[in-house]
């Protein structure tokens, strides 16, 4: 069964909705571990039915070299992104991980990727399942 | 990204108050806003317009 960790700091919003997402699309044939900065962020992606969830530095230092997939926004590789959560030893750990990043281009740090057509996350978080499928079924 | 973005409307010119909103809900003579990151703001006034092509929401203060 193939391991996703959705990566989210703050309040959790963005991955609780990549969550939500992936367990409508693929049911119980993922396993999906919550990556939280903070602990209401894990809480509230635990919520939208991730099968286990995790807190803080440590937390995503060791499970980000131990799954096959890394969901979450741009934020998860800008060292000190997310106000100061996202630790310089977090964004090494996911940047370096084997595992595939799938990355939603939202960032409040001022990066910008160009070539990025701008649209609503309902539509990013489709297109992200949809790659995904792409992964899981060729 | 593409979430509307808020702005105050004063002496015929915008403010940008918050981006990114994903939540607006009016409150009595307040509004709730928050965004995809979680960063909540409350603004004391109405909303003068929404325009959903441009993903844009224009907030006013409430004359006395």
């Amino acid at each position: 069964m193939r391991k996703i960790a959705v990566i989210d700091g703050q309040g959790g919003g963005i991955g609780s909705l990549i969550i939500k997402g992936l367990r409508e699309e693929f049911g119980d044939n993922i396993e999906i571990i919550a990556l939280g900065t903070n602990s209401t962020a894990t809480s509230s992606m635990m919520k939208a039915r991730a099968n286990k969830g995790a807190t803080g530095e440590n937390a995503i230092i060791w499970n980000a070299g131990k799954v096959d997939i890394i969901i979450g926004p741009l934020s998860i590789v800008l060292s000190n992104g997310m106000l100061g959560e996202l630790t310089q030893a977090m964004a090494e750990a996911i940047a370096s991980s084997p595992a595939k990043k799938l990355l939603i281009p939202l960032n409040q740090e001022g990066v910008e990727v160009i070539g990025i057509t701008k649209e609503p996350l309902p539509h990013l978080i489709e297109k992200l399942i949809n790659r995904i499928k792409e992964d899981l079924y060729v | 990204m593409c979430e509307a973005n808020a702005y105050i409307y004063k002496n015929g010119k915008e403010e940008l108050y918050l981006e990114n909103v994903d939540l607006l809900i009016p409150e009595g003579s307040k509004i709730y806003l928050r965004n995809l990151f979680g960063e909540q703001k409350t603004f004391e006034g109405h909303v003068k317009e929404i325009s959903l092509l441009k993903h844009k929401i224009l907030l006013e203060e409430t004359k006395e």
